[in-house]
């Protein structure tokens, strides 16, 4: 029997890219389209802050940019010496976020394998599995959002 | 050789502003020209809690520890000096480890803090500039002189219709 033309369409995998980078040893991955890119880690400015893991800029080109202390969210410790910095597409402007100084790779994920939380979190918003492995997905565009 | 100097000499300034640049602890942050009344070596004020200068008295306190509880000063440092503020109405002296340099920023080298600092560091400085390839924060004359147990001035408070 012929098979129609609708079934004979390979069925449709929704892809998404990320981003995966370390911290302190630790995996985490974030939608590619969140990150402006990767620089070497530049010389940072303490500001005296009570906002929460915002207390350092750094000076990029013509731009003043603050620091988002990650590792310190999660209390990660990172040891691998030069650190890279991440520069995140947070909804208020770049923020540069400190890495581990393995550079980060690119994968494609099927949409499907990523596990949504329950949104109560605006940055840790799910996981998804690489390498057999569960690494926290990221928003960084909400970076410093408390949780609702 | 003058302290002041000033910065991009290749034009003449037109609205410039004078600014303290300071060290306290790891931060250099500079202070408004306009709010300096006077300038004394902390090591010969240390055992007074207030300084008195042209028949003005000038409440002590500690830069680093302002903008940190955690840290003070050094103490019995030779370089550290302490700076007499005024913005017309309040006046504190303020010690810090070093003095860095008094320059001339033109309003268009200074930026904003980022968004992103969204704590009650949005009240202590007005903005951000550029100085021998580092970062120095600018301090808020009127934060940095207002006595701390000061309630925020409320206009409904004025009006008769709160509290």
């Amino acid at each position: 029997m012929l098979q129609s033309q609708a079934s004979r369409k390979k069925p449709v995998v929704s892809k998404q890219w990320v981003t995966i980078f370390s911290i302190g040893g630790r995996r985490f991955a974030t939608g590619m389209e969140e990150v402006s890119g990767i620089v070497q880690w530049p010389s940072v400015v303490p500001v005296p802050s009570q906002t929460p893991f915002v207390n350092a800029v750094a000076w990029l080109g013509k731009d003043v940019l603050p620091i988002f202390d990650l590792a310190g969210q999660f209390n990660l410790t990172i040891e691998s010496d030069p650190p890279l910095c991440l520069l995140a597409k947070h909804e208020d402007g770049l923020m540069a976020v400190r890495i581990d100084s393995d550079m980060p790779t690119l994968q494609s994920l099927d949409r499907a394998s990523i596990q949504l939380s329950d949104g109560a979190d605006p940055v840790m918003v799910g996981t998804c599995t690489i390498d057999d492995q569960p690494i926290d997905l990221l928003c960084l565009t909400k970076l410093g959002k408390p949780p609702a | 050789m003058s302290l002041l100097a000033r910065k991009n000499r290749s034009a003449p300034p037109t609205n410039v502003n004078q600014q303290l640049i300071v060290e306290c602890g790891p931060t250099r942050v500079s202070i408004p020209g306009k709010g300096i009344r006077g300038l004394l070596k902390t090591i010969e004020a240390t055992f007074q809690d207030t300084i008195t200068l042209l028949g003005e008295t000038y409440e002590k306190s500690d830069l680093t520890n302002r903008l940190d509880p955690n840290k003070t000063v050094t103490p019995f440092s030779s370089q550290g000096r302490t700076i007499l503020c005024s913005n017309g109405v309040w006046r504190k002296a303020y010690a810090v480890d070093r003095i860095i340099s008094l320059l001339e920023v033109e309003p268009s080298a200074i930026v904003p803090l980022p968004p992103q600092f969204r704590g009650a560091e949005r009240e202590w400085f007005d903005g951000l500039f550029i100085f021998e390839d580092a970062l120095v924060l600018i301090i808020n004359l009127d934060w940095l002189v207002a006595p701390t147990d000061v309630v925020p001035w409320r206009s409904e408070v004025a009006a008769g219709h709160g509290l």
